[in-house]
This record gives C-alpha cells, structure tokens and sequence, in this order.
C-alpha cells in the first residue's frame, strides 16, 4: 500500500506518559493511492527525504497482543 | 450603523429586534477554585447589566474540565442562587463563548427569556496543572485513528500549519510575529496573565513542542472565569449583536476536507450577511488564537488578509492598539490566558469593552464594528459574532 506525505509534525512534547519514551516522533497524515487519507507515525524519523509530497510505503507493527498499527515509511518512486 | 441590533432567523425572512447588555470584565485568577470565579464574575455581569439577579431568566453555562459534571449549568444555578425559566450547558470547545452568546441571542429574540446569563469558568491551571490539562485535552483525539499515534493537540495543530506554511509561503517568524503581538497587547490589559515583553528570536529559541509549533505559540493554559448577560432590556452604552453564525466541517483533523481552508469561512459568511456589513467594514476584531497559525489561518480564511499577507503585516504590528487592523486587544489566549471556555467568553468581554469605550490605555479610536470568532477542536467548529454600539 503506497501513499503520499500530506502534511506532517514531529512530536517533541508527547501527550501522554504512554508516549514519554518515544519522543521525538512523526505524526503525518497519509493520502493513500487508494484515495482515502489516513494517520500515522512515519519512520525512522531521520529520514532526509521526509517532506510533504514524500512518497511512502504502509507497514503493519505489532504495538501488543491486541494492538497492530499501520506505520509508514519513506521509499524512494522507483522502489518497490 | 443600525441602531438596533437585528438577528435574523433561518429564513432570514423574520427579523427581531435587541440588545445585549456587556456585563463585566472577567479576570484571570491563580487562587480561586471551583465556581468562585464564575460566581463573581456573573453578579458583576448582572450589576453591570442593571438587573437584579431574580430577573435573570435564562442560563447558558459552559463545559469544564476542572468541575466535568453532567449538569454544569443546574449546579451553578445552585451555587449562585439563581432559578431561571431555561438552563442549560453547552459544549463546544473553543466556540463555547461566542455560541453561547448565539445561543442567548435566539433566546431573548424568540421571547423565550429577556435576560440570559452567559457564563464560563475553568481553573485549568491550579485544578489540573500543564501536565493534566495537555493529557486533558489530548483525548479529544480519534480513539482509533488519532491516539494511537500520539497525537497531541500542538501535533494535530502543527499538521496543519506545515501544510498551510507550505502552501501560502508563512514562516515560522510569521507565527512567531503573532505570539509577539499578542503580547505586547497584553501589556495593555491589567489582568492579562502574561505581560513581559518577548522577541521573535524568544519564540523562535523557544522548546520545540510539536514542528513547527514551539512552545511560545502555544496558548496558556490558565485560571479564569468570565460572565455576561444577552437581554432584552435597555441601558446606556449597550452593545449590540448584529448577526451570528456558525460552520462545522469536521471534528478530528483525520477527517477534515482540508488543511488550508476551514469552515470559519463560512460561519463568517453568515454572519456578516446578517449583520449586513462585509469583512471591509470591521473596526476591530476579537479571534481564536489557541495557537499562532489558529489566528494567522482565520485572519486568512475570514478575508481580512490575502493568503500569505498576515504574516509580514503582523510584523509591521498589524494587530496592535494602533496598527491597521486591531485584534485581540487584550493579548488573547496567547497572553491574556485561556481558561477554557472562559478564554472565547474573554474575546466577547473585550469586544464589548472596545465598542463601550472601557478599555483604557488598549481603547482602540472609532472602534464601532467588531467581529469576534470561535473555534473548537481543530479548526474544526466556528462560531462568528458581529458587534456594534447601541
């Protein structure tokens, strides 16, 4: 699943001490090819292509036994 | 200038006469707690008013985070004494105060009341401190699409302004211009909770929170309590409401149709048309500024400056006492404080200080038109006023 950077923040203040430990972390908001938008964590956070319009590949990370999350990450247009 | 303020109703085909009654300046507070400060600040508001309490009728009572109870507004009604034929409380995030105000308007123009209590408080600071009041707010998030994230409401804020940066040419000196305005604008007010001067370069060095927003352009988080009454009555130096209106377009930014342009557009739209006067035509004006690109976008969206241009005009002390376009006069959230709901109520409070001529050393000359704005969640609820003397 591909998409493209919309917009993006990197968290350096976490909202809650569940995320404390994680900081700093992209949040950014996908347009994916399909034509839906989605939130995610984009990583790894020092990607030096990383920008708005960057396009990205979805991945899925297991959080917990309950809990997986899509994540993104940068790819390069000719990667597959 | 109408005489009489008008609001019209739906159809705009039934169109009622009346006047609100400003009330009493609310003060940012550090000691009280509970609904001591919104209990002042509503027996000053019908003082102001010059009513006795038992001919206040109607109650429109905020939400808070401090004191979150299912009836709010029946419990202040308890505390203060009062017995109204309506009461209730409303629940809009940062467009609480000028909705309410909406709200009381329809109140006394339907005849349903003839003296409406708006009021707000939330002691934010001592009641839940900057931790609980960031984890507080946080939860406004999606709880599947947004927090599982992280997402703060700086981060969801700063989306936009990367986006809205990117797109219109803003810089973070452009944001930064604003927290330094609002500032120097509350220097002007006694009760502001802020006062020292800041540069660009302080805002600019300041912790980074969430990019591009550091921490100086992030509202305060403050106690407070601010109270005024909507009537049908008379009294000299009145202030009227000459048109209200609203636009929703969203509630989680996952899911807002844009990132550059925001329903404050429309809620203005509709206000100005029933007030019958264009964004030109605005004296001062009273916005949302929970953050610096908050103001910066609505100062935008709303037409009182080209895309792009607010930023090098703030430089330029644009927003200023004496500059082309005052607003926020009192030093906004930003400076002034931001209790909660009570910070919207305290944009409706200056506005009504500006039009009557109270506001002292910040007293903006020829000030007979002003505009105040709301907004909730992420840019996502808004509420427009247009105000005139009476």
């Amino acid at each position: 699943m591909r998409g493209t950077v919309h917009s993006f923040s990197l968290v350096h203040r976490a909202p809650t001490k569940a995320f404390v430990a994680d900081v700093p972390y992209y949040v950014g908001l996908i347009d994916m090819d399909e034509g839906f938008r989605i939130m995610t964590n984009v990583q790894p956070i020092n990607e030096r292509k990383f920008e708005i319009g960057a396009p990205v590949q979805i991945f899925f990370e297991k959080r917990d036994n309950a809990t997986v999350l899509p994540q993104a990450r940068i790819v390069t247009k000719t990667e597959n | 200038m109408n005489k009489h303020s008008i609001i019209a109703d739906k159809d705009n085909s039934n169109l009622h006469k009346l006047r609100a009654h400003r009330i009493f300046i609310g003060q940012h507070s550090d000691h009280n707690r509970g609904f001591r400060d919104e209990s002042r600040e509503t027996f000053g508001a019908i003082r102001d008013a010059e009513l006795d309490a038992r001919e206040i009728d109607g109650v429109i009572c905020a939400y808070s985070l401090t004191e979150p109870h299912l009836m709010l507004a029946s419990w202040f009604c308890e505390y203060a004494g009062l017995s109204p034929k309506i009461c209730y409380a409303v629940q809009a995030g940062g467009a609480t105060g000028a909705t309410m105000i909406m709200q009381a308007a329809s109140l006394v123009a339907t005849g349903s009341c003839r003296h409406v209590l708006v009021v707000a408080g939330d002691n934010r600071l001592t009641g839940l401190s900057r931790d609980g009041a960031i984890a507080a707010l946080s939860k406004v998030g999606h709880p599947q699409f947004e927090r599982p994230y992280g997402l703060s409401i700086p981060a969801a804020y700063g989306l936009v302004a990367n986006r809205y940066m990117r797109e219109f040419g803003v810089s973070e000196d452009h944001l930064a211009a604003v927290a330094v305005a609002m500032r120097a604008n509350a220097a002007n007010h006694p009760g502001a909770h802020m006062s020292e001067p800041i540069t660009i370069r302080d805002v600019t060095e300041s912790p980074m929170i969430a990019t591009p927003l550091r921490r100086l352009d992030c509202s305060l988080i403050s106690d407070g309590g601010g109270a005024l009454v909507v009537s049908a009555g008379h009294r000299d130096n009145a202030v009227e409401i000459l048109g209200a209106g609203q636009g929703h377009s969203h509630e989680h930014i996952v899911a807002a149709p844009s990132l550059v342009d925001f329903a404050c557009r429309q809620s203005s739209a509709r206000a100005f048309e029933a007030a019958g006067v264009t964004a030109d035509d605005i004296d001062i004006a009273q916005i949302y500024d929970s953050f610096t690109i908050t103001l910066l976008v609505e100062l935008e969206s709303i037409g009182f400056f080209e895309p792009g241009a607010a930023g090098p005009a703030i430089m330029k002390g644009a927003l200023q006492t004496d500059g082309s376009f005052p607003c926020n006069t009192h030093g906004g959230l930003l400076s002034h404080g931001h209790p909660g709901a009570a910070g919207g109520i305290f944009h409706v409070i200056e506005a009504v200080s500006q039009l009557r001529r109270d506001a002292g050393s910040r007293q903006v000359e020829n000030a007979d038109l002003a505009f105040v704005h709301g907004d909730g969640g992420i840019l996502s609820a808004h509420c427009s006023l247009v105000l005139g003397r009476g």
